[in-house]
Parts: structure tokens; sequence; C-alpha cells
């Protein structure tokens, strides 16, 4: 069994300390100050030495003793040496502190020479003995708690844990939380929630691409389909009579306007022949209405003659007559008035004896008589004129007579009157033959027109029968019933056609509207491939990004598996030695009032007594805190059962009564390892002096 | 004979859909696209050849006329137009009965077809999609009608389902030059036959420089001389950021700042962070995000644990025999190094040191 003890301690600059020496005996040592002192430091101080100091950086900066310890009034100058013996031997171990001119050295003092840090470590002075393991093992802090019930807390999360972990500052329960937390974290669901969204919608727009495809092949079969029955109707229209059966109904219209003018041609000819028969007879009369009215019009000459005779020149006659005669009375008047007025004159000249005026008077007188004489002769002349232009009138007017009965009887009338009937009528006829004539010309050209008319229908209706039913019209007949029966052929036929083109109309009605419907259809599935494109990229990467997570979650399952395995493994070899060990000590430290403790599956803690099994939490805490006394002595064992370590108490015994504190410091000495106790009562050294324990005391002033 | 070897355009797609990239991509594939033919009339370029997916899906009537407008303004330059397994000829396809400008020729059939330019002593053969899938070898036994011309195969596709081409029958076959679409990255896969790839790229995972080819024919029979032209106005970018323990998200930020502004603020960044962080930092990908035009970060880092000496300061208990466990496990080395990391970062957060 080796035995390693801290002779001396030698701080040369550590914290407040400069050059201060300490020294420790084996067994007990007590050291006293109070707070502030430099027990911390001191303990820390120890720790240094064994470890070094390291400027420690991230998260344990926390915890940095180098600036806690480095000299405030010397931070250059950060050293210190501890001497150590182990199984007789004295080893120095000098350490600078100071991060630039780290150092340590390790001296054999029996035989001066250094060893290196090797040496010490492995198979020498300080084997397995590293930072962790002192501070699970020889420096036994207490443990921070408030309450009673918080101090069991934290006594069976030790135990559990150290069972657990071989470690008291490993908190095993709250590694695997953390890991679960980060496993929960990774959102795997979530992304296998949109994966399967997005696998979802792929899948609808593969339908719609599949659809579109659909869509487009029966667009393209409905197209050929159109394009069959266009060509299939074609090929039957063909064979149509179409337009021209259409025509069969002009045509049997142009037939009844045929038959209307072949019977017009007939009507024709009775009235030509009537016209004829007119005209004829009308020519016959050889007479013509000029000479009638020749005749007629000397008939009136006639009779204005012998009237304008027997009026006016009778009257014309009397006229003269009378004016002859007045004539004469004025004239012989005027020879008279002459002669008188000759006498007169010749009188009063006679009697004025005016001869001239005599003559004048005679000459007059005798120039009136002359003129009577003259006068008379003159107005017998023109009487004798008279008379025979009186008779000439009367020889006229017989004349005219005769001539008017020569007019009248060669016209074979009586008179006048009738003549001019017989004119009139014969002037009626004129016109009337003047008409027929013009009617005779006029219904020829008609004629013409209508057969030619009659010929071309003719003519039209054979070519359009011929082109219908060409055997039907070999012969050149039009007849009633050959139309009729044709007619009905055509109908039947154009019946038929009309069904044909109907179902025709319904077919491609149809094949409009479906495709109206595919093409609709097809237009709201565009833009689908696209689609589809871009979500089986989303998919991918969301596959990509689970499978990422997934590795991720496998590797923190791993991780906590293994640390559950650690565990149990631990627990199974270290716990059940480390339970054996506790259980011993504490029988021992508490006197046999517990025997031991158990610790079950869920590593729950319980101490055995008289009184059954206990959880911690039953305990006081002065029982408690004799336990972790237990479980410290324990560990101490249990990692160094080859060797006696010192053991430093860091005011452990706070929690304890006197009467614990007694039992404590009793064990402790009877384990005979070298204790160190800092304290900051009086009370652990009175209690020593009380049962006469040996111990070095070492006070610390202020 | 100078001519300009284009592809995959895919007018009318919108890249990054649902954000306001998208929109500005769908604009600016459009705007340099229009650009190649201002250059085609510019330098009163030969041949605009289009080797398929001109669109990105069946375009719309007015989306034609558009383009037709643009054709029309060509002064000297012919284009030939093939139709692509994204915008084929299908029964309801505005592409059939559409009046192209006198400048255009645009190949209908799925079986070969060819145009001969006078001037240029050159033949064009094509043929077009009028399906969305093509698994016939249509191009079997392709080959020029006359080798006095120089001839010009265009086609698209070359993948089992959409038009297998067997290219070493093709490269023999005796055209002067073969230019290829359907790919989008250019790739010329010999000294006749190309990818020209596509003219803006359309996915994150088009990395690299994207554009069209420019080439020249000297005669008939000679070896096309091509030279690649990017014409795309924005590249989508894989930054790969090394990092270390010592870094800051600060310095992490600034570090792609940097690498963003060499390359260019006006692309796509996709950015990786590899490497050993701090092990308590949590990367801020907020803030990467917002340092440009970032489309994905991915934090492939390892905290920065020293498990050798963990495992030593810890030899005696869990945390310790974690490490040696995992460490001894056969298995994957990244899922290793997960479970490692995990496991560690939890029993370190829960050891209380006092």
């Amino acid at each position: 069994m080796d035995d390693l003890e801290i002779r001396e301690l030698y701080l040369g600059h550590f914290g407040k300390f400069e050059k201060k020496e300490l020294t420790l005996s084996p067994g007990i040592n007590v050291i006293q100050g109070a707070n502030e002192a430099g027990k911390s430091t001191i303990h820390s101080f120890i720790r240094g030495m064994f470890f070094g100091i390291e400027k420690r950086r991230g998260r344990e900066a926390k915890g940095d003793l180098y600036g806690r310890y480095q000299p405030w009034e010397t931070p250059g100058a950060y050293q210190g040496s501890m001497i150590l013996e182990k199984n007789d031997t004295r080893y120095q171990i000098s350490r600078n502190f100071l991060q630039k001119e780290r150092s340590v050295s390790v001296t054999d003092m029996s035989t001066g020479r250094e060893l290196s840090e090797q040496e010490l470590l492995a198979g020498g002075l300080l084997e397995h003995f590293n930072e962790t393991v002192y501070r699970n093992t020889i420096s036994i802090e207490q443990l921070k708690a408030a309450t009673e019930k918080e101090f069991a807390g934290e006594l069976q999360n030790f135990i559990a844990n150290l069972s657990m972990t071989r470690s008291n500052e490993v908190d095993i329960s709250g590694a695997l939380q953390r890991l679960k937390e980060k496993k929960k974290q990774l959102d795997i669901d979530g992304l296998e929630q949109e994966r399967a969204g997005l696998a979802e919608q792929a899948l609808q727009a593969a339908q719609k691409v599949e659809r579109s495809d659909e869509l487009t092949e029966a667009l393209q079969e409905l197209l050929a389909e159109k394009e069959a029955l266009e060509r299939d109707f074609a090929e039957q229209s063909k064979g149509f009579l179409g337009e021209q059966a259409a025509d069969i109904g002009r045509m049997l219209e142009k037939y009844q306007t045929y038959q209307g003018l072949t019977r017009e041609l007939e009507n024709r000819a009775n009235s030509r022949k009537q016209l004829e028969e007119r005209i004829q007879k009308i020519e016959e009369e050889k007479i013509d209405s000029a000479t009638l009215d020749a005749d007629l019009k000397q008939l009136n000459h006639i009779k204005e003659e012998a009237r304008a005779f027997e009026m006016s020149r009778n009257r014309e006659l009397d006229i003269e007559e009378d004016a002859l005669n007045r004539e004469l009375k004025e004239k012989r008047m005027g020879c008279i008035a002459a002669a008188l007025t000759g006498l007169i004159i010749t009188i009063v000249t006679a009697v004025l004896s005016l001869v001239p005026g005599i003559a004048i008077g005679i000459v007059i007188m005798l120039l009136a008589g002359v003129m009577y004489l003259v006068m008379a002769s003159r107005r017998e002349k023109k009487y004798q004129l008279l008379l025979q232009k009186k008779q000439e009138v009367v020889s006229e007017q017989l004349s005219l007579e005769g001539r008017k009965k020569e007019i009248l009887v060669r016209n074979y009338v009586v008179d006048t009157e009738s003549l001019r009937k017989k004119y009139n009528a014969r002037v009626a006829e004129e016109a009337e033959l003047r008409q027929l004539k013009e009617r005779r010309q006029e219904n020829e050209a008609e004629q013409e027109k209508y057969l030619r008319q009659r010929a071309q229908l003719r003519a039209e209706l054979l070519e359009y029968c011929r082109n219908l039913q060409p055997e039907l019209f070999d012969a050149e007949e039009l007849t009633e019933e050959g139309m009729r029966a044709l007619a009905e052929r055509v109908n039947a036929a154009r019946q038929k056609e009309f069904a044909v083109q109907e179902s025709y109309r319904n077919a491609k009605e149809e094949l409009r509207s479906r495709e109206e419907h595919i093409r609709w259809e097809l237009s709201t599935l565009a833009g689908a491939a696209v689609q589809l494109e871009e979500l089986e990229k989303q998919k991918k990467e969301c596959e990509t990004a689970i499978a990422e997570l997934q590795k991720e979650s496998v590797a923190l399952e791993f991780a906590m598996e293994t640390i559950k395995k650690l565990s149990a493994e631990i627990h199974d070899s270290f716990g059940e030695s480390l339970n054996r060990s506790i259980s011993e000590k504490v029988k021992e430290i508490t006197d046999g009032a517990y025997d031991g403790i158990v610790m079950d599956e869920q590593l729950t803690v319980r101490v055995s007594s008289k009184n059954g099994y206990l959880p911690l939490e039953k305990l006081s805490a002065g029982t408690n805190c004799q336990i972790y006394l237990a479980v410290r002595m324990a560990m101490a064992e249990l990692f160094f059962p080859e060797e006696r370590m010192p053991l430093l108490f860091d005011d452990t015994f706070a929690l304890y009564d006197d009467a614990r504190t007694e039992a404590a410091l009793a064990y402790l000495a009877k384990t005979g390892k070298q204790i160190l106790i800092f304290t900051c009562h009086t009370r652990e050294a009175r209690l020593l002096n009380k049962l006469g324990i040996a111990y070095e005391l070492i006070e610390l002033g202020a | 004979m100078r001519f300009i070897h284009l592809a995959d355009t895919h007018l009318a797609a919108v890249p990054e859909s649902g954000t306001k990239l998208g929109e500005m991509r769908a604009k600016e594939i459009y705007q340099t696209f229009y650009k190649v033919i201002e250059r085609c009339e510019a330098e009163q370029i030969d041949l605009l050849l289009i080797a398929g997916d001109m669109f990105h899906r069946a375009p719309l009537v007015r989306e034609l006329k558009e383009i037709n407008y643009h054709f029309g303004k060509l002064t000297h330059t012919k284009v030939v137009i093939i139709a692509g397994n994204h915008d084929y000829i299908g029964i309801h396809s505005n592409y059939l009965g559409f009046e192209w400008a006198p400048q255009v020729t645009f190949f209908y059939e799925n079986t070969l077809q060819d145009v001969y330019f006078e001037e240029w002593n050159t033949r064009v053969y094509g043929l077009s999609f009028r399906s969305r899938d093509w698994k016939e070898a249509a191009l079997e036994g392709a080959k020029p009608q006359n080798r006095e011309e120089i001839s010009i195969l265009l086609a698209h596709g070359g993948e089992p389902d959409k038009l297998p081409m067997d290219k070493k029958a093709l490269e023999k076959a005796g055209f002067d030059y073969i230019a290829l679409g359907h790919i989008h990255t250019p790739l010329r896969l010999s000294e006749r036959i190309a990818y020209v790839g596509s003219m803006e790229p359309l996915d994150k995972n088009e990395t690299g420089e994207r554009g069209y080819l420019l080439g020249e024919i000297a005669a008939p029979g000679e070896v096309p001389r091509l030279e690649f032209v990017p014409a795309a106005q924005r590249n989508y970018q894989l930054l790969e950021i090394e990092v270390t323990p010592d870094m800051t998200n600060g310095a992490i930020g600034d570090i792609c700042e940097q690498q963003m502004e060499a390359g260019g603020m006006e692309h796509m960044y996709r950015i990786c962070l590899r490497g050993k962080r701090a092990a308590e930092l949590v990367i801020d990908r907020e803030m990467l995000f917002s340092l440009g035009i970032v489309l994905e970060v991915s934090d492939e880092t390892m905290p920065d644990f020293d498990f050798e000496q963990l495992a030593k300061e810890n030899s005696n208990n869990i945390l310790g025999m974690y490490i040696q466990r995992i460490l001894e496990e056969d298995m994957e080395e990244t899922q290793k190094r997960k479970v490692l990391d995990y496991g560690v970062e939890a029993l370190l957060a829960e050891l209380h040191r006092k």
C-alpha cells in the first residue's frame, strides 16, 4: 500500500500569500481561519501544485483560477512549491504558474534528481491521478444545498451519478435530457409533413400531366375521327343530287310554266284565228274611211256652201240690194240735194243775177242729174248683177243639192247622218283593223317569245331530267306523270340526303362539343408539367434535408444509447462495489445506526435501518451529511485501492451537529490517513481536543 | 461563316420562384436573350442557332410575338430554331401556325429537315421535339448531303429518353459542327460536337459561367473555332469557407463578405462552412444570409473538442469512457464525429466543475 502525504507547502507568490510556509503533519491537520483568510487559496494552491493552473478558456473560464490567484501585487510572480512524501521518499514539486514562464519541476529530495513529468504521472508518483480524480476523491467539498430537502436531493443525485458515471461531476440525466431536447428540435416530422405535402402535390401534378397526355391523345383521335367523318360525308355527298335536287321544285314550277305556256300558245292560236277572221272581214269592205270622210266633208262643205249661200249670200244680196236701194236712196237724196242745191244756187244766183253762179248752179243741177243717171244706171247694172247673182245662187244651190244626193247615193245612204254613222263605223272599223293588225303583230312577236321560252324551258327540263334520271328520259316526252314520278323519286332521294346531312351535322356537332370540352380541359391543365418539375425538385431537396436530419437523429440516438449503456455498465461494475463500500462506511460512521444503502433500478438511494428502508429525504440533514462523508470515503478507496491518499475537507462539517462532527472526526482519525480540515470554526479543534485526538493546528491570520 | 450557338434559354422560366430574386431572374433571362440578338446585329453575325428549349414551357402567342419582333429587326443574321423537350411542339403548341419573321427558319418536324443559305454556302440541319419524351434514335444514319457545303446539325437531347444520340457515330458522319442543347453545362465533347449549356443558370446547382458559343467555320471541312462567351447576368457560386476555432461569427461573416465582394455581389451564393469551430460558438446563419444574395448556408463545421485530452482527463468516468467507446465503434467517419460531438457536448455541459 502506497502512502502519499503532503509535508510542506511554500506559497512563493500565490493569491494574497507571499513567501508563506506551511508545514503539515501526518494525521489530522486543522487549518483554521476566518472567511477570506485564505483557506480556499491554500486549497487551490495544493491543487495547483498537483496539476498546474491553466488559464481556462471558453466555458471553463468561469472558474478561472489562474486569474483568481494571480497575485495582485506581483502579477509577474506566480509560483510556489510543495513537498510530498510518498513511501518515505520526499519529492519537491515546484511550479511557476505564470503563463509565459510556466514550468514545473519535481525533484526527488533524497537523490536530488529531477523527475520528468511523465515519470511523475505514469507509474510514478501520481498514477491514475488527474484533476478529475482529485476532485472526486481527495478534495471533498461541501454539497451545496440550501435546505435539508435539497440536500437530500443533491445527495441522491450525487450517489446516482456516481454509480452511473463514476464521477460526481457529471449529471447524466441532464446530459441525456439535452440530447433528447436536441433530438426533438430536429423537426423531422415537420419536414416529413412538408415532404408528404409536396409528394401529394407532385402526385396531383403528375396526374394532371397524365391526364393532359390522355387528353392530347384523345384529341388526336378525335381530330382523326373528324377527318374521317368529313371524308365519309364527302364520299356520300358525291352521289347527292344536291343542288340539282333542290331545283326540282323550281323545275316543277318551270314545268308548270311550260304547261302554262303551252296552253297559252293554244289559246293564242285560237284567238289569232279569230283575229284573222275579223281582219279579213274588215278588209273585205273596200271602202275606206278616208273616202267616206272626204265625202262627208264634201257633204259638209256642200251643206256649208248651201247654207252660206242660203244665208249669207242671199242676205248679202239682200243687204246688197238694200244697200243699193239705200244707196240709191241716198244717192238720190244726194242728187236731189245737189240738184236742189244747184237749183237754189241757180235761183239764188239768178236772183242775184250772178251768171256764173247760175252757171254753177246749173252745172250743179246738171251734175246732180248726171250723177243720178249714172248712179241709176250703175245701180241698174248692179241690180242686174244682183239678180244674176241671185239666180246663180239658186242654180248653185241646186247643183249643190245634186251633188249631195250623188254622194249619198254613192254611199248607199239616205242622209248625212247615216253617212256619218257609216263613216264613224268605218273609222271605228279601221281603227279596229289597225289595232287588230297591231295586235296581230304583237301576238306574233309574243308568240315568238313564248315559243322561244317554251322551247328553252323544254330544253332545260329535258336537260335537267336527263341529268337526274337519264333512263327516264330516253323518250323525249315531258309528261305530267313523268314529271310527277320524277319529283317523287327526287323527293325520296332528297329525304335520304337530308337524313344523311342531319346525321352528319349531329355527328359534327357532337365532335365539336367534345373537342371544345377537351381543349378547355387541356387549357386548365397547362403548366402542369412545369409545376411537376418544380415540385419534384422541391421534394428532392426536402428528402435530402430529411436524410440529413435523420443522420443527426441517429447520431443523437446512438449517443444517448451509448451513454445509457455505459452508465449501466458502470453501475453494474463500479456501482456495486461503490454501494457496498458506502454501506460499510455508513455503518461505521453512523455507529451502526444505519446498515447501509441500497440503490434500486431507478437509482433511488435508500438507507437501511432497523426501521426498514428509508429514502434519503426522510433523513435529517445531519444523517445525510454522514452518508455523504461515507460516500466520499468510499470513492477515495475505490479510486485508490492500493494507495493511501490525503483527504482535504473544505468546510465540510458546517452542517454537522456536534455529535456527528465528533463521530466523523473519530472515524477520520481511525483511518490513519493524512486529513486536512479547512474550517472557519473552532469547533473541529475543540472536539478533537475533547476526543483526545492528536492534530496539527494551523491558524491563518487575517 | 460566323455563328452564335445558343440553347436552353428557358424564356418564361422563373428560377427561385416565389421570391423577389426569382422575379428579377425571370426578367434578366429575357434581357440577356435580347442582348445576344443585339450582338448578332451589331457584329453582323451570319447565323444564330438556337438548339432547343428556347422557352421553358409551351409558349404563348404574345410571347412569340415579342421575340419575333426582335428577330425581325435583324438586317443580316439568319436565325434557325428547334424545339426541345420543354417547349416541345404538342398538339396545342403555339409554334404551329406562327408566322415568323423572314429571317427565322423553324424546324417543326421530328425528322431531319434542312435549310440552305446560299450567301454562306451553309446548310443547317435540324429536328424538333414533338413530345415530352423521345426514345427513338431519330438521328441514326444522319449525314450531310453535300461535303462541298458547310453543314451544321442542330439538335436537342442526347439522353436515353430524350433523343438518344450515338455521339461517336455523329462525329464521323461528316457534319462540320454539331450544335447541341439540353445539358445546362457548357461541354465541348470533341472538335465538332458541343453542348453550349444554358444561357443563364436556372438552378442553384448550375454553378459556374453560363453564356453562348461564338463560332467560326472558315470553309467546308474546317474544324470550327469556338469561343465561349459568358453572358449570364448572375451566376450561382459555391463559397466554401474553412472555419478555425479562433473565428467568431464576425470573422466568418467578414471572410464571406470579402469573398463575395471579390467574386461579385451580383451573384447568388451558397455558403458551406467546413472545419472546426470553437466548441461553444453558435454559428449565426441569419447574419450570413444578410450579407448578400445568399441562398443557402450549410454548416458542416465540427466543434473543436480535443477528444484525446478530454479522454485522458476523464479516463475514470463516463465522459472518458464515452469517448473511448465511440472511438472504438465501427462506423462511418462523419457519423462517428457527430456522435462524439453530441455526446461530449451534452456530457461536458453537465460537467459541474466546482
